[in-house]
Order: C-alpha cells, then sequence, then structure tokens
C-alpha cells in the first residue's frame, strides 16, 4: 500500500531569497515561511540496502555508478560513496553511504525551485527521490541539508548542479532498464553481493536500518562470519 | 583533444630543484600505459643508461597507471606500475619493474596524471602532496625515520584527514598546508576519500636493497629495491588526492563485459563451486599462507577487483597482508608456536613488521633459510667468523623477526654485509659454494627462486632469465598446483592433460596458436623452440597486458574455467576478453593479438635498454646450483606435476622433480629464443631491422653509436 | 583410529619431545598458490605435528616414504615409525596420509606429556 506523508521542511534563510530565470521558465526560490508548508511526499517504491560487513572496499560500485550515469569513472560523481580506512579493524574499517530515499526526504523538502521542485519523488520512476538537473539551479541547499555523513547528495564541479542517487532511472550510458524494478548498477556490478535492492522501506528512525545482513552459506564457507 | 581512458598528463618531479612539471601523454600513447610508457621516459629521460645501481643520482624512476587504472576493468583498475634500475641484484641491478595495488593508480588518474617521473635527487628529505593539478613539495623532515604506516597516518593528520570512516566531504581548497596559489577555479572539488599515499619505510630510508614501496597497510612495490630508489632521491612518500574522473569510451560496453565477467565467468554464489579451475573466476578467496585468525573479517581489494584476496580483520594485526609475507618466518615460528593460533598469529605480527619497516620479505624466503644454516653450522653468530649479535637461538619468537628485520633495514649487524645484496654477501663471506650447493636458492640476477623451481617449471625460470628479475608471472603454473593439489587429495582431475594443453593453445595467439606441445615439460621437450614460443608468448603477453595495461598477475590470463560449460576462459575472449575492455575504455580496436604485439614492442625497449647497461647473453645464466644439483624428489613437496607428452605422443600429468638443467643445453635454448625474437644470437643483442620493424629506428640508433647493435643473421 | 602402541618410557617420552640437532632435520616444504613452494626443516615431533595439522589453506609437503626411518633413527621412536609406515602403505591419497601421521603424532606427544607429567 502507498503510503502519503505530509513533512513539514525547514526554512531557509531570507538570505537565500533569489529569483533566477532561464530559458526554459522561470524558477522561484522560496524563502523558508513559504517551505514550511506542508509536502506531499509518496513513499518511494524502492531502496537500497547494503552489508557493511561485507563490503570488500573495491570501489567498483563507485565507478560504475559514476559510469552508468555519466559516461566516465569517479569517485566524487558516484552516488554511492564507500569509505575505507587501511589502518583501521574490520568492521569499522569500511562505510557504505548510500541514499537512502527518505520518507521525509529532506534534500527534497528543501529544494527551494518553484513552481516545480528540482528535488522530488518522480512518479515514473516508483517515486525514487530525484534531482532534475534542468531544473537544478546549484544553490547546495540539499548538500548541506541531507542529514546523514557523508552527505548523500554529490556535486558536480563541472556543471555545478546537485546530483543524488535515482536506483539508476537515469542511466544513459547503461544498455539495460534501470530505476525500480529495473538494474541498480552499484548491486549488479558488486563481486561480493553487499548491496541489494527491496521495494520495503526499512524503518526510519533507525540509522541502521539500510544495514543488512547479506552473508550466507557460500560467505561461511570462504571463512567469513555470518554473525 | 579527448583522453579516453587518459587523464591526459604525466607528472616530472625534478627532485634537486623541487619543480613540477606536466608533460603531454599524447607522444607516449603508443606504449598504452604502464611499463610500457615508464620504459619510453625513462629511455627519454634517463641521461645515462649504463648506470647499473639504483641509488645513482641519474636514475628516473616511474610509477605508472594505465588507462583501465580508475575503471571498472575487472582486476585491472587499481594497479599500478614501477619502473626505473633497481637495487641490489647480481651481478649488476637492471633496469626493472615491481607493481602494486590498492588505491593510488585510481586516485592518481582522478587527480589529472597518467604517472610520475621523478628524477634528480632532493636535497634533504621530502615528501609530494598532490591535489588534482597543485603539486607541493614539503620538508620531510618530521616524517623521516618513521614507518610506513606511521608516515600514511601522520601525512592524514597533516591533512586533517579524519580517521576511521564516515567522514564529511572535503572541499580540497580547505585542506591545509596548500601554497599561495589558491583554489579559485576549482572552488568545489570535492570527495569523500582519503589520499592515497605511496611511501617508503627505514628500509627504503637506509637505501637497502629490497626496500619496498607501501601504500595503505599492505599494497607494496616489492622487488627491484625501488624503497631504495626513493631513499636515495630523499624521497618519503606521495601523497595524492583528486576528485576528478576518466572519460571512458564506450561506457556501455564497458559494463556489459564487467557483468559478463561476473554473471558467466566468475564462480556463482548460490551454487558456488569453491574449487573451479579458473583464475579470473574464483570467489575472494584469502592469499594468506597460515590458518586463518579469526572469520571475523573481511575480504579487502584493491580498486576494480572482482575478487579480493586480502583480508582486515577484528584482531588488530595482519591487515592486508596476504601472500608471502605471511609466511616469510613461517618455518620457524612453528619451531617454537605452541599451536595453529599462535604460529598465525607470530606469523601475521611478522608480516605487519615488514610492512612497517618497508622490506620485501621475499628475499627472506630463501635468505633465512640459508642464514639459519650458516648459524647452526657455527659459521654466523656471535663471535663466529661472520659475526652477528642477533638472538639467533631465539629465531621464530616475534622478538627475533624485529630484531632482523631492523637490523636489515637500517644496515646493522648482518644488515651491513647484505646492504647490497645477498650474493653480494656470499661472496663476500667466502660462500660461494653455496651458490654451488643450493644452499643459497637465489636462482637467477641475485634474487630469490620464487616456489615454482626453474628445474621443473620452464616458463617461470626462462622468463626470469630471459628477463630482469624473478619473473613472478603465474600465467600458467596453476597447472602445477591444481593438478598437483588433486594428486594429493586423490580427487578426479576437473580436466585432463590432453584437453588443458589444448584450450591453452587456442588462447596462444600468435606465436603458439594449436601448438600445445609448448606446454609439453618433459625431458625430451625441455629445451626446444616450442618451450621458446611460449616463454615469448608469455613475455610479450605481460608486458602489455599486465604490466602496462595493468591486469592482475593473479587474475589474469584466464586460460581456462570450469564455470563455463566448455571450459574456455575469459582472456582473449570476444565477450569479455583483455581486449575487449582495452577498446572500451580507450577507443581502440585492437585485437587480442595486437596488444601481444604491442607487450613485443615494450620488451625490445626494454632489452635495448638493459644492453646500453652492459647486458650480453654470456651474463645470462641461472645460479650454479640449477646446473649442478637435481630438483630432489619428493623432498619438499611430493611431485611437480605438469603436462607432458609421453612417448607415444600421449598427454599426461608428469612429475617434474629429479632434474636439473643441462647449461650447454640452455645456452642453445637461449640461440633460439634470440633468433626467434629477432636478435643476435652471438649477443643476446636486438639487430636494427627487427627495432625497425616496430618503428624503433632510433633505438637502433643509439644502440649502434654505443657498438651494441646486434647483427642481423645473414 | 585405533593407536596400537604402548606408552613410551620416561626416556624416550623425553626423546619425543625433544628436537634433533640442526644436522639430524628433515626437510619438508609446503605449497599454497600462489606463492608456491616454500621450503623448511622440521627438527621435532611437536614441530612436524604442527606441520601436518590441516588447514583451508596451504598443503604441507614431506616424503612420507622417508619419514618413519626419520622417526626411528633420529627421534628414537621405532614403534611409532613402524605405526605411521603402516598408515602410509595404507593410504588412499597422499593428504589422507598427512592427516593420519598427523594424528598418530599427536597420539604420542599425548603419551609421552602424560608419561612426563606423572613422572614429575
Amino acid at each position: 500500500m502507498k503510503h502519503t506523508k505530509h513533512i513539514e521542511s525547514s526554512g531557509i534563510t531570507r538570505r537565500q531569497f533569489l529569483v533566477t530565470s532561464s530559458a526554459a521558465g522561470a524558477a522561484l526560490i522560496l524563502p523558508g515561511s513559504l517551505l514550511a508548508i506542508p509536502v506531499s511526499m509518496p513513499d518511494s517504491e524502492g531502496y537500497l540496502l547494503v552489508d557493511l560487513k561485507k563490503c570488500q572496499g573495491c570501489g567498483t560500485c563507485m565507478m560504475a555508478c559514476a559510469l552508468a550515469h555519466s559516461g566516465e569513472a569517479s569517485y566524487s560523481l558516484s552516488r554511492i560513496q564507500i569509505q575505507q580506512d587501511s589502518f583501521a579493524n574490520w568492521p569499522d574499517d569500511v562505510f557504505m553511504a548510500i541514499c537512502r530515499q527518505c520518507e521525509d526526504a529532506p534534500c527534497v523538502s528543501v529544494c527551494p525551485v518553484r513552481p516545480v521542485r528540482a528535488n522530488k519523488p518522480n512518479p515514473d520512476w516508483g517515486y525514487a527521490r530525484m534531482i532534475d538537473q534542468n531544473l537544478c539551479i546549484g544553490c547546495k541547499q540539499c548538500l548541506t541539508r541531507c542529514p546523514f555523513t557523508p552527505s548523500r547528495i554529490q556535486w558536480d564541479a563541472l556543471q555545478q548542479k546537485s546530483q543524488k542517487c535515482d536506483l539508476c532511472a537515469n542511466t544513459p550510458y547503461l544498455d539495460e532498464q534501470g530505476g525500480p524494478g529495473g538494474v541498480q548498477v552499484c548491486a549488479r556490478v558488486c563481486p561480493v553481493n553487499a548491496i541489494t535492492f527491496t521495494t520495503e522501506m526499512p524503518e526510519q528512525g533507525a540509522p541502521s536500518s539500510y544495514n543488512t545482513n547479506l552473508r550466507d552459506s557460500a560467505w561461511l564457507k570462504l571463512g567469513m562470519t555470518t554473525k | 583533444m579527448t583522453y579516453h581512458g587518459y587523464a591526459g598528463k604525466i607528472l616530472r618531479l625534478d627532485m634537486t630543484n623541487r619543480k613540477a612539471v606536466a608533460i603531454d601523454t599524447a607522444p607516449y600513447r603508443r606504449w598504452g600505459g604502464g611499463h610500457g610508457m615508464g620504459s619510453a621516459l625513462f629511455w627519454d629521460f634517463c641521461t645515462d643508461k649504463t648506470i647499473t645501481d639504483g641509488r645513482h643520482p641519474a636514475n628516473v624512476c616511474c610509477v605508472m597507471t594505465s588507462p583501465l587504472c580508475g575503471t571498472i576493468v575487472p582486476s585491472a583498475g587499481g594497479r599500478c606500475e614501477v619502473v626505473g634500475v633497481g637495487v641490489g641484484q647480481y651481478p649488476v641491478s637492471w633496469f626493472t619493474r615491481s607493481n602494486f595495488g590498492g588505491r593510488f593508480s585510481t586516485m592518481l588518474k582522478y587527480a589529472g596524471w597518467d604517472g610520475i617521473v621523478i628524477e634528480g635527487t632532493a636535497d634533504e628529505p621530502v615528501w609530494i602532496d598532490i591535489r588534482n593539478d597543485q603539486v607541493l613539495f614539503h620538508t620531510a623532515d618530521d616524517l623521516w625515520g618513521k614507518d610506513t604506516w606511521a608516515t600514511q597516518q601522520e601525512i592524514r593528520k597533516l591533512l586533517h584527514i579524519k580517521r576511521g570512516t564516515q567522514a564529511h566531504w572535503q572541499n580540497l581548497d580547505a585542506l591545509p598546508l596548500a601554497d599561495d596559489r589558491g583554489y579559485a577555479e576549482q572552488q568545489s572539488d570535492r570527495t569523500t576519500q582519503k589520499p592515497a599515499i605511496l611511501c617508503i619505510g627505514p628500509a627504503g630510508e637506509y637505501q637497502t636493497p629490497h626496500a619496498a614501496l607501501i601504500h595503505d597497510a599492505g599494497n607494496g612495490a616489492g622487488q627491484g629495491g625501488f624503497g631504495a630508489v626513493w631513499g636515495s632521491k630523499n624521497l618519503k612518500a606521495i601523497s595524492v588526492i583528486g576528485t576528478g574522473g576518466i572519460k571512458v569510451h564506450d561506457p556501455k560496453t564497458l559494463l556489459r563485459a564487467r557483468m559478463i565477467t561476473k554473471e558467466k565467468y566468475v564462480v556463482n554464489w548460490q551454487t558456488p563451486d569453491f574449487h573451479a579451475w579458473t583464475r579470473v573466476g574464483n570467489l575472494p578467496k584469502p592469499l594468506i599462507q597460515t590458518a586463518m585468525p579469526t572469520d571475523e573479517r573481511r575480504p579487502q581489494a584493491c580498486q576494480g577487483c572482482i575478487n579480493g584476496c586480502r583480508s582486515r580483520y577484528n584482531i588488530g594485526y595482519g591487515n592486508e597482508s596476504a601472500c608471502q609475507e605471511t609466511f616469510w618466518y613461517g618455518p620457524y615460528v612453528r619451531k617454537i608456536a605452541k599451536n595453529s593460533a599462535e604460529d598465525t598469529e607470530i606469523n601475521l605480527k611478522s608480516a605487519d613488521i615488514v610492512q612497517k619497516y618497508g622490506l620485501n620479505s621475499f628475499v627472506l624466503q630463501p635468505g633465512l633459510h640459508w642464514l639459519e644454516h650458516l648459524y647452526e653450522e657455527g659459521i654466523l653468530g656471535p663471535g663466529r667468523q661472520i659475526p652477528s649479535e642477533l638472538p639467533w637461538q631465539s629465531i621464530g619468537t616475534l622478538d627475533f623477526a624485529e630484531k632482523l628485520i631492523h637490523a636489515l633495514s637500517t644496515k646493522t649487524d648482518i644488515g651491513a654485509d647484505l646492504a647490497e645484496g645477498w650474493v653480494q654477501a656470499a661472496l663476500k663471506w667466502g660462500r660461494e659454494e653455496d651458490l654451488h650447493t643450493g644452499a643459497l636458492q637465489f636462482s637467477y640476477w641475485g634474487v630469490p627462486e620464487h616456489g615454482y623451481d626453474p628445474r621443473a617449471e620452464l616458463e617461470w625460470g626462462y622468463g626470469s632469465l630471459m628477463g630482469d628479475r624473478d619473473t613472478n608471472t603465474h600465467c600458467f603454473n596453476y597447472i602445477f598446483t591444481n593438478v598437483s593439489a588433486a594428486f594429493a587429495f586423490g580427487k578426479p582431475l576437473r580436466i585432463g592433460a590432453e584437453q588443458m594443453v589444448t584450450l591453452h593453445a587456442k588462447k596462444l595467439s600468435p606465436y603458439a596458436k594449436d601448438r600445445p606441445e609448448v606446454l609439453d615439460y618433459s625431458d625430451a621437450n625441455m629445451y626446444s623452440e616450442a618451450v621458446a614460443q611460449l616463454v615469448r608468448w608469455q613475455q610479450h603477453y605481460c608486458r602489455f597486458y599486465k604490466n602496462s595495461a595493468l591486469f592482475c598477475d593473479l587474475k589474469w590470463p584466464d586460460f581456462v574455467n570450469t564455470n563455463v560449460s566448455n571450459f574456455e576462459g575469459a582472456t582473449g575472449s570476444l565477450d569479455a576478453g583483455e581486449q575487449v575492455f582495452w577498446n572500451a575504455v580507450t577507443g581502440d580496436a585492437i585485437s587480442f593479438e595486437e596488444g601481444i604485439e604491442i607487450g613485443r614492442r615494450i620488451w625490445n625497449l626494454d632489452n635495448a635498454i638493459w644492453v646500453l647497461q652492459g647486458r650480453h647473453r654470456d651474463m645470462v645464466h641461472f645460479a650454479p646450483y640449477i646446473y649442478k644439483t637435481i630438483y630432489k624428489k619428493g623432498e619438499i613437496f611430493p611431485f611437480f606435476m605438469w603436462t607432458c607428452r609421453d612417448d607415444n605422443g600421449n598427454w599426461r600429468y608428469q612429475d617434474l622433480m629429479g632434474r636439473s638443467l643441462d647449461r650447454e643445453k640452455v645456452e642453445e635454448w637461449k640461440s633460439i629464443f634470440y633468433q626467434l625474437e629477432g636478435w643476435d644470437s652471438k649477443t643476446g643483442w636486438p639487430t636494427r631491422t627487427t627495432l625497425e620493424q616496430m618503428e624503433m629506428g632510433y633505438v637502433a640508433d643509439t644502440l649502434e653509436a654505443a657498438g651494441k647493435l646486434g647483427e642481423d643473421a645473414s | 583410529m585405533i593407536y596400537g602402541f604402548a606408552l613410551p618410557s620416561e626416556a624416550l617420552s623425553r626423546k619425543i619431545l625433544t628436537p634433533v640437532a640442526f644436522k639430524e632435520r628433515f626437510p619438508a616444504g609446503r605449497l599454497k598458490p600462489p606463492v608456491g613452494i616454500i621450503g623448511g626443516d622440521i627438527r621435532s615431533l611437536v614441530e612436524l605435528h604442527l606441520f601436518l595439522e590441516p588447514d583451508e589453506a596451504t598443503l604441507p609437503g614431506i616424503d612420507l616414504q622417508t619419514l618413519p626411518n626419520w622417526i626411528a633413527q633420529s627421534i628414537g621412536d621405532p614403534e611409532l615409525a613402524e605405526s605411521i609406515r603402516a598408515v602410509v602403505s595404507a593410504r588412499n591419497n597422499y593428504v589422507e596420509g598427512c592427516q593420519k601421521v598427523y594424528e598418530l603424532v599427536g597420539h604420542r606427544l599425548n603419551q609421552a606429556r602424560m608419561v612426563l607429567k606423572e613422572a614429575t
């Protein structure tokens, strides 16, 4: 069953009240008082889950993500960020930062572009929270508003626009269908299957609810714990 | 111009004047990347190619990436090649190579560089700080004396990089220590990643032979003594952080081929075959040489690898160490360990020691065996002919390991005599006989036997002999390990001998296509033209695909693969072969064989450098014990199985132990090899005809000017 | 496995638990791809037992045919040597032989430790 919630958006400062225009039409950035109006936001129909104890830190998901979306291999353009510290011990040596397609999606709420937000649940792609690059004005509000560390919003320095995980909906360099119901490149290429896709929304209040156990009997046989 | 796969520029570091200069990659494009580019850069920028000690100020050390680095090409994206004149070999140190994995080459590409050429010598210790286009020289006074792990952590601290994970996005312009250029034009370049740091430890600082370059906890360029080369240049570390990307010519094909590799050639996770015969297609098995210390671990991989071979544990030691360094001390630890757990703990902590000191532990594999013999025979020790105050009576303990590695790294105790090389020390100590008896098993060029004895495994031995170092090229030797293990367990063979050689021969184009006899290692065939063709194939394949394109030696080539119904491996295949990936990334349209031809060109350039260094065929021989003693049957392993034909021409797996090499027949084999390469068989020098065929007339000119151009066969 | 040998004497127990001189060492190796065969010597039954302990990563390399002679002559335990000779000749494959020797040696070490413990 589809849930639609009313989300309170917190404001931005008056200093950020700007009006811009473009050939495609006018985009309005609204002040905080107006943004506080509840926003209807349907749930995403897809989520990525990861196993922090399983990832082998090869970065393939990052490079493949950037490749499928942008046609170039890059860490900085990847919608999934894998961090590792060579001098830390398992399991704290690796962190997999995925966009949570949040129920309340602060990055969506904060998007100041009007009348149509640049960052919004996209009904064509299972309400995945997606940034429309044609509408993004590069204000970086979503970057700073994402409550997670590192921010799940990336900054495309060349385009001067924000970008985020779209569950591979917009992957011009992938010859398969992406998005909910399609392929998620990071999950597909992961050599150890440490990333998976689900249609069930993980619990939103729990910080580790997107971290799941994907280790199976083969993993155990390879001499690694499944606990 | 768009450089698909390439960053487009190469960084020249003038250590003497502390200057960084960018040069265009384009003139070196024909050499592919990695080793090929490095050799070409060495050729252009090393002004004295007669030097035979890598610590000479004229030496040029190149740290090179490939177009595939920083991409998802399976088990190719994360390797990095180092070339230059080495240290500690015998009779001279050749222009040589080493290779390491991890994140360094990826970061270097993303920072906008295809490689680094290190020239000259700094007047005091420095470290290099690369942030995209900005290259900073910093004094390394506070780093000098630190081990490799402490060095990296200190550099992170200097750059205000958070320990652990869950770090914020970092703007490059917010990093400290920048010069006054600022970052106005790049204001929002961001990354969540840690800098990749390549550095030396005490072994490199003291310029000891076999000093390594270390990156992260366990990636090392061990062979060649490049740690000593850096030490001689007063170069402690290079840190690189990049926020860019690499344009790929055909991302769709690249993504598809990567998925085909995973879904067709790699073991299926749902119905896993843990004993598959394949190289690229195994699940992530750790290369640790001891019993596993704990199951609380993850596999840990180089960037882009399809099956990580290292581990990070929860126990606080042994992280990222794999392969030989986890067992350099093994035969001694088991003399004192109370149980398997203690055995593993001491071995892994001893691995940490060599990683931190930055010392290539492979030299200790046969080397420590030899020193132990000298001690036990009353020759080495306190007050003895070879004085040593090390606590030899406690060999096997962690304390001894630390003291030994300290001595070797700092040129103290026996480390002083071993400072020019192990064979040199043997001669100094009057132990030449040990090279004849095999007490010191350093098989070629003053470097140790690898574990694949040249008297049995021919391509390993011949390949090392005709090259510049222990070849460390695992193209074929899974034939030995897989078949011997099956024999040991009494298991049925997954692939019979005839099918095995036939599958290989399909992929041995151009020199040995459909010539299975090249893999006949029987006594009757061991000095043949066929085996010479196999060695040529291996050398040329590796010079391009492994050393230049930087496909991982442990995963490629994939000749046979039991995950595929017809057992044909990924190598050279039309769906996920090496050339498919190369072309998808670069936009080239080379065939598999054309890649090998690039490798032949690189191999010829290398040989030209060796010739300028003084190589002549008379120098090209194994250590005496290889000719004088037999590989004792069953003594250290019950059998060494390999494909052979019997007297009736039928293929079977046969034990190769129990033989030596015949010196005169090896000389005849060398002549065959030289002729096949188009080199002068009297000298081993390249000829003008051969070089000009490969558009290397300028190399022939240089050799001719030096009086070292081979004569064409009349 | 049923072990057919009697408890060793106190003197033999000491021998069983004592390393032999360097000159009496027994050659051995270890195979693990991709390193290859790594040589090393065995100088005691304690070491032999650890050496033969099965693990997933490596295969011990030892000459099972000549091992009994070494145990009889250098260690000085002909009874154990004879038992090993029997299991080696009856083995189905090399690894099985190693495992059976491992069990025999382990049992003998336990016996020797027990005898010496009782003696003290």
